[in-house]
């Protein structure tokens, strides 16, 4: 599996992360994003997963006047999106924990 | 507001643009993307960063994802075919009206609506293929010069050949018919200017047909009619793009 293949899942589980965190629009979003490290995808792939995202009723949007002049779309989770956020988190726990396992027993057994 | 982004950005809008469109997505979702990505690379670009940096090695690759992520705009099979064929339909058929020439061999019959289609595809095709490839603007130019020549040599081709071979007339419309097929385009073209909410559906014709219709109430010979008609509709056509031109400039400021 290709690291972007992996990641998409894990993706939707981000944003939905930093969403909840409170309002945001695209920019700001992927400028989270970074900052926590995702330095490695370039910033659009956001908007495509968004879009399905709200297609799929996890997120809406309003549309504010920014200062700066142009509109923005803030992106805020719906019920359904605080849902799919636990059962990613829930998701996520176990899947960590199955891998570290795995890789940790592998460099125990290493250093024995 | 869009001045403030580099050429590169700049370029990539128009073209996931022109790619949505060609794709037949829906105009208020192509709108809002396109709007969205302008926000951001505007941001991003003020902090320094490139178009590569948001939409990856491949803008291609990534003006496909996102138009996966929207659906297709049905009207365009449902509204806007159906008023393109009406409209090429009542265009082809009002000047022959006009003229009363209005007989057609089968040639004509199949022809005329199989090239009109191909021509559409044709259309399609190379806006599509523009969106996602650059070619060197003469080949650009070239795309554009073979599409606008494509319909004339076509529609002559078939005519001359039609003349040529003979071909044994299947319809022919008579002075009664004649008016009933003029007035019948006449409100078509309303009807599509209102439904268009635009005057172009009415003016364009009014171009293409009025000046033979109002020297044809003069006594002046065959000759000079055709050397006055063809300058003056073309001006007209050129006074008509310009004039839109700068309107829709005006409007985008």
């Amino acid at each position: 599996m290709s690291q972007t293949q992996m990641l998409k899942g894990i993706l939707d589980g981000c944003l939905l992360a930093v969403i909840q965190e409170g309002e945001v629009y695209g920019y700001e979003l992927a400028e989270k994003l970074e900052s926590y490290g995702f330095e490695f995808m370039s910033e659009g792939t956001i908007y495509p997963l968004l879009m399905r995202m709200q297609k799929e009723k996890l997120v809406t949007t309003t549309s504010k006047k920014s200062t700066a002049g142009p509109r923005r779309k803030y992106y805020s989770l719906t019920e359904k999106g605080e849902e799919e956020l636990e059962a990613f988190k829930k998701r996520w726990a176990q899947l960590s924990l199955s891998v570290n396992r795995i890789i940790k027993k592998g460099s125990d057994q290493g250093e024995k | 507001m869009k001045n403030e982004l580099s050429k590169s950005s700049q370029d990539f809008i128009e073209n996931l643009q022109l790619y949505l469109v060609t794709s037949g997505k829906k105009e208020d979702d192509i709108e809002d993307i396109v709007q969205e990505l302008e926000d951001h690379l505007m941001e991003a670009e003020k902090r320094g960063k490139s178009v590569e940096t948001i939409v990856g090695q491949s803008p291609k690759a990534y003006m496909e994802q996102l138009s996966n992520e929207m659906s297709f705009d049905k009207s365009w099979i449902t509204k806007y075919l159906p008023m393109f064929i009406l409209g090429a339909f009542a265009y082809l058929v009002l000047g022959d009206a006009i003229r009363s020439e209005m007989t057609y061999s089968l040639l004509q019959l199949i022809g005329y609506p199989l090239i009109s289609i191909l021509f559409l595809l044709a259309v399609w095709l190379t806006f599509k293929y523009l969106a996602s490839h650059t070619p060197p603007k003469w080949g650009e130019r070239l795309l554009f010069g073979i599409l606008a020549v494509f319909p004339i040599f076509a529609f002559v081709g078939l005519l001359f050949f039609n003349r040529q071979s003979n071909q044994p007339v299947v319809i022919e419309v008579g002075q009664t018919g004649n008016t009933i097929t003029i007035s019948l385009c006449i409100l078509i073209f309303i009807f599509l200017s209102l439904w268009g909410k635009s005057w172009a559906f009415i003016i364009l014709p009014l171009i293409m047909f009025g000046p033979e219709l109002l020297l044809d109430k003069t006594s002046i010979t065959e000759e000079t009619k055709a050397i006055i008609n063809l300058p003056v509709t073309t001006i007209g056509f050129l006074a008509y793009f310009f004039i839109s031109a700068k309107r829709h400039k005006k409007q985008a400021l």
